[in-house]
């Protein structure tokens, strides 16, 4: 390969030329750049997926970090992935505070179908009818044994229910006996008195 | 056949574990049912409890639940009974009428039907209704005279010849947990 002083030398030699380079005095001029900043907007698109990494358990010093991403232990947290959502600023509306209010209801119709229940006051009757034989276990009253239309004794609890028929006109009371008539077999039996 | 045309009013208003309602029983003196109403349950907001504090309770128990109900029974009791002594105050003022507080005693029973005994507190009485149970621990409102006391004993052992005082309570009970269930 032939160098450029090897050319030149032959040039002057043979030719008498002599090339000859202009250089530029003037300086190139400097890039001038603004001080002004741009700011580069992007809008938010609601559609886009963005995974997001939460801890739903952080169990302590067990975490590695880098500066990119936070890296959790696999063993002590789940990691989720969820849609970010815009925010926008929704009205606030005004709710009026109301006194505290209750209805009333009828329910006589309900409460007439219910029994009246009696509990056995044995324990209180100082004179009880004594028959051979027989064995009181129970007294109920007072009742109105004319206005009664089903008598039910719950074993369960011990007690006597009693429906009244509510168009009755009878005021008469009484008190109703249960006894065991001792024997072969020993029926349970009702008495009034 | 006799006839009677007494009546008695059983009145009450429930507030456990924050929802409160409250009803009224109007019975003739065998039991039978006159007229019974309930309120809807009330279950105050967190911001109405904030907003009402301490008086909360009392305008819930004794200005909606008990005013609601009085406005609406239609029947006028010889005598009004609560279960709660904190309501016969309130219920004096509203009904203007005879009101008393009524529970079972653990007394061994007196004498005789129609005894009343005061029970060392004020305003607070046994009264035995009847011979086939214990006494009834009885409290009025403050101020109750010893005449109006004994017209409400008088009233009591009428009725318990024919009834059992205390029982329109259970039915009370039995009817709102009906009407909770439908």
């Amino acid at each position: 390969m032939i160098t450029k002083d090897v050319k030149d030398y032959f040039y002057r030699h043979f030719l008498g030329v002599l090339k000859v380079n202009s250089v530029s005095p003037e300086l190139a001029s400097p890039q001038i750049f603004s001080q002004k900043r741009g700011v580069e907007v992007h809008s938010v698109q609601a559609g886009a997926r963005i995974k997001v990494v939460s801890a739903s358990r952080l169990s302590g010093g067990d975490m590695s970090r880098s500066v990119r991403e936070v890296k959790f232990s696999s063993q002590s947290v789940k990691v989720k992935e969820a849609k970010i959502k815009r925010y926008t600023l929704g009205k606030a509306l005004p709710r009026a505070f109301s006194k505290l209010k209750t209805k009333t209801h009828n329910g006589t119709k309900q409460a007439s179908v219910l029994p009246q229940e009696r509990a056995n006051r044995l324990q209180w009757q100082l004179t009880r009818p004594k028959k051979e034989g027989e064995m009181i276990l129970a007294w109920f009253g007072p009742i109105v044994e004319d206005a009664v239309v089903k008598l039910t004794l719950n074993k369960r609890r011990g007690t006597l229910l009693i429906w009244y028929n509510p168009q009755s006109r009878h005021f008469d009371v009484k008190g109703l006996y249960l006894y065991r008539r001792m024997g072969i077999k020993e029926n349970l039996e009702w008495r009034w008195m | 056949m006799a006839v009677s045309s007494g009546s008695l009013g059983y009145i009450a208003v429930d507030g456990a574990e924050g929802l409160f309602r409250g009803a009224a029983l109007a019975v003739d003196f065998r039991g039978i049912p006159i007229c019974f109403y309930y309120t809807d349950p009330i279950k105050p907001s967190r911001l109405e409890r904030i907003l009402y504090g301490s008086a909360l309770e009392v305008y819930l128990r004794e200005e909606l639940i008990l005013e609601s109900l009085l406005k609406s029974v239609e029947a006028k009791p010889s005598l009004w009974i609560c279960r709660e002594p904190d309501l016969l105050g309130p219920l004096k003022s509203l009904t203007k009428g005879k009101v008393l507080y009524l529970a079972q005693s653990h007394r061994s029973p007196m004498d005789a039907a129609g005894n009343v005994e005061s029970s060392g507190e004020p305003w607070v009485y046994l009264v035995q209704a009847d011979s086939v149970s214990a006494p009834l621990r009885v409290a009025f409102p403050e101020n109750t005279k010893d005449d109006e006391v004994k017209q409400a004993a008088a009233v009591l052992v009428d009725a318990a010849k024919t009834m059992e005082l205390l029982e329109p309570f259970g039915r009370i009970q039995k009817a709102l947990a009906l009407e909770e269930k439908e």
